[in-house]
């Protein structure tokens, strides 16, 4: 009372109070109009026909750069042709997306559409309010739509027999190499290493002949990804995860594989860099060969042409004999809406966004791979980009052979992946830690995390 | 001076020199980073060997600084005046007025300052929400302003000991509460109102994880969630970020400059008496 009775008396503080919050408004206001920009079609919205309006979420939306760009790309071919829908794109990054839907889901306003990463499949299942992609087609467009499908990339979304999440932005590892430098090394730029011996021999040449670092796998990265690491598991014969969702990554296999990068280092081959000093170096000329996702491709053609000199890619390396079984990164379409209106509209999106058409601007202004064969192939769409600009060819033809990524399951399952590759991962393979005694270790801690 | 004495003024200085240095070298390396071009974004050199400004104009072009850091210099005033404002009643309050609970309002605040934010996220997103608060500025800083235990607590500390007989003197004077705090607790409190209004105001600009997620990717995005913008799928674009970072700082740096003279002279202002 005494309070209320001395703001009563001193109007100038409730002024302040009063002129603060007020301000708040004001500014909300002048954001809206004070640069005269309007979020597109919002000024429409009261017109005769009304659009519905859906909300997306992305995590390449509003990024700066190629991202960016193709996504906004995406949306306004959408708008064109679909006067009577309205998107609204929220960016949110990787790292938060899942965390951030979440939220929102809670407070009963989530996203219609959002596009979260595979590695948290597991966790949007868990703790989503998901509508299966599958369930919201209308009958006969989904068996349409999904005909054009590579159906090793299609079953990336599945789960419990049904399509879950549509695989929109899909990348797998590729070998990018700088020819120029391969040939300073008296290397032949036309037969790239295939094995990972040839890699190490070749990348060898390469700090023995040029200026520049031989070779560097993204498996230890700041985003934490573990889809190389599962690439390379998987291609030596093992696996992330046995059967029973407990830690199998310690197995002889794995222990190979992981040896291999740790290998790579100690010869000199590899430089003992972090993932992102890698990146500048083999854009700047200076690094001969880097294994990473096909989502860097367009980046690294920018690069490539500014600082003159010839990119090229090849398919991931294998163990000897053995056959290459990548896994993929990137992120699927989530629908998360119980409104049939709401659904429709966000199934015409979805569809839209992996049509031949979607696939196409995603690969020619980002580098996700095209997941229709059928656009690889029309010349219309991406085949007679592709045949001028083949770089995303190996990446495509992986999608054959495509294990399906194993995310960690559970509250603490990008904890446990995290452990992965920070306290095994990057240590092996940088760090010199013995592959057998960490990986052991840690996967006893990651099966107490995972543990039901 | 004696030798002994020179000698301990020059270790002080020396020590302070070297705090200075190890606090100012990452901005230093920032401001260096965004001249460089992406082929010597790694270098480790100090002063770039070949300079450019491309990462300024690619950033200009592209990136909305000023409203950035118009959104964002709004929401961290706002917060730290409010903040400010809420602490001091608080602190007069738990002070002056004995009252049932007291001391538990004062445990409840030192609790508050503990409890990771993160675990407010999804109750001040419900709020916010049922509130109409979600992409609006209000939505952005009324959240934060419970924030300002630790204020409550510092001024709780502050006014505690300050002479009561001079309190009760002014009331046996006729003056009442509100006359006692605006015209002799808070002017007399200038100093750690400053400092606490400087570290509210860093505290709210700092902010990253909320206003992502309440305003994340619109028009009232903050600088902090915009920085984030340059980190992608695709690969960071260093040189771009940094650029983009001295470019939303230059002006909170330039309006210090102007203000250093008035903040110095409220930290002075009091210390003698």
């Amino acid at each position: 009372m005494v309070v209320v009775r001395m703001l009563g008396r001193h109007g100038l503080v409730m002024l302040v109070v009063v002129a603060l919050a007020a301000g708040c408004g004001a500014g909300g206001e002048a954001a809206d109009g004070g640069d005269g920009s309007q979020t597109p079609g919002a000024g429409t919205q009261q017109d005769a026909a009304e659009p519905i309006t859906i909300t997306w979420e992305s995590y390449n939306y509003g990024t700066q750069g190629l991202g960016g760009e193709g996504t906004q790309r995406l949306l306004d071919a959408f708008a064109e042709q679909h006067p009577d829908i309205r998107v609204e794109p929220v960016g949110t990054p990787a790292g938060e997306i899942h965390t951030s839907v979440q939220a929102k889901a809670a407070a009963g306003d989530p996203p219609e559409v959002a596009q979260i990463g595979w590695s948290k499949f597991a966790f949007a299942q868990e703790n989503l309010p998901l509508v299966p992609v599958q369930e919201i087609a209308p009958p006969g467009e989904w068996e349409a739509h999904v005909a054009g499908f590579s159906e090793q990339a299609l079953a990336i979304g599945e789960a419990d027999g049904q399509i879950v999440a549509m695989p929109y932005a899909v990348s797998t590892p590729t070998l990018f190499y700088n020819a120029d430098l391969l040939r300073q090394a008296g290397l032949d730029p036309d037969a790239p290493p295939e094995t990972w011996d040839e890699v190490r021999s070749a990348a060898l040449q390469l700090v023995e002949r040029t200026d520049a670092e031989g070779v560097y796998l993204a498996a230890a990265n700041a985003a934490k990804s573990d889809f190389i690491t599962q690439s390379l598991i998987n291609s030596n014969g093992g696996r992330l995860l046995a059967e029973d969702g407990t830690a199998a990554f310690d197995g002889p296999e794995a222990v190979e594989a992981l040896a291999m990068t740790q290998d790579l280092t100690e010869s000199g081959a590899q430089p003992r860099i972090a993932d992102d000093e890698a990146v500048a170096l083999f854009r700047a000329g200076r690094l001969g060969m880097y294994l990473t996702s096909t989502a860097l491709l367009a980046g690294f053609q920018e690069a490539a042409t500014d600082g003159d000199w010839e990119l090229r890619t090849a398919g991931m390396p294998a163990f000897g004999a053995q056959p290459v079984r990548v896994t993929n990164s990137g992120g699927g379409l989530f629908v998360l809406t119980d409104d049939p209106e709401e659904q429709a509209a966000a199934w015409e999106f979805v569809r839209f966004l992996t049509s031949d058409e979607a696939f196409t601007i995603l690969a020619t202004t980002i580098g996700y791979l095209p997941l229709r064969p059928a656009a690889v192939d029309d010349p219309d769409q991406l085949g007679s980009y592709l045949e001028e600009n083949p770089a995303l060819l190996p990446a495509i033809a992986q999608l054959d052979e495509l294990e399906p990524y194993q995310d960690m399951p559970g509250p603490d399952g990008a904890r446990a992946r995290e452990l992965l590759q920070d306290e095994a991962v990057a240590p092996i393979m940088l760090d010199g830690a013995d592959p057998t005694a960490t990986l052991s270790a840690v996967a006893d801690r990651v099966d107490e995390l995972l543990a039901p | 001076m004696t030798v002994r004495e020179l000698r301990a003024t020059l270790s002080a200085h020396a020590l302070v020199v070297l705090v200075c240095v190890f606090s100012a070298l990452p901005v230093v390396w920032a401001v260096s980073t965004s001249f460089k071009g992406p082929a010597a974004i790694f270098a480790p050199d100090l002063v770039p060997a070949d300079p450019t400004l491309d990462n300024y104009r690619a950033t200009l072009a592209t990136f909305p600084v000023a409203r950035l850091v118009l959104n964002t210099g709004a929401v961290a005033a706002a917060v730290a005046a409010l903040q400010l404002l809420l602490a001091v009643l608080a602190a007069y309050g738990l002070v002056r007025f004995r009252f049932r609970g007291g001391p538990v309002v004062l445990t409840a605040l030192a609790a508050a300052i503990i409890v990771p934010q993160q675990c407010l996220i999804v109750p001040n997103y419900l709020l916010a929400a049922q509130m109409g608060w979600i992409d609006t500025y209000v939505g952005l800083a009324a959240p934060q302003l419970a924030g300002c235990a630790l204020g409550v607590l510092l001024l709780h500390q502050h006014v505690r000991a300050f002479p009561r007989s001079l309190l009760d003197a002014a009331q046996i004077d006729g003056a009442g509460h509100a006359t006692v705090l605006w015209r002799i607790v808070v002017p007399n409190l200038r100093p750690v109102l400053v400092a606490l209004a400087v570290l509210f105001f860093i505290t709210s600009w700092n902010e990253y994880l909320w206003p992502l997620l309440v305003a994340s990717g619109t028009e009232r995005a903050t600088v902090q969630v915009g920085l984030q913008a340059f980190q992608t799928e695709q690969g960071n674009d260093w040189g771009r970020m940094m650029a983009a970072a001295v470019l939303v700082t230059a002006p909170v740096l330039l309006a210090y400059g102007l203000a250093q003279r008035w903040i110095v002279a409220a930290f002075v202002q009091g210390t003698g008496r």
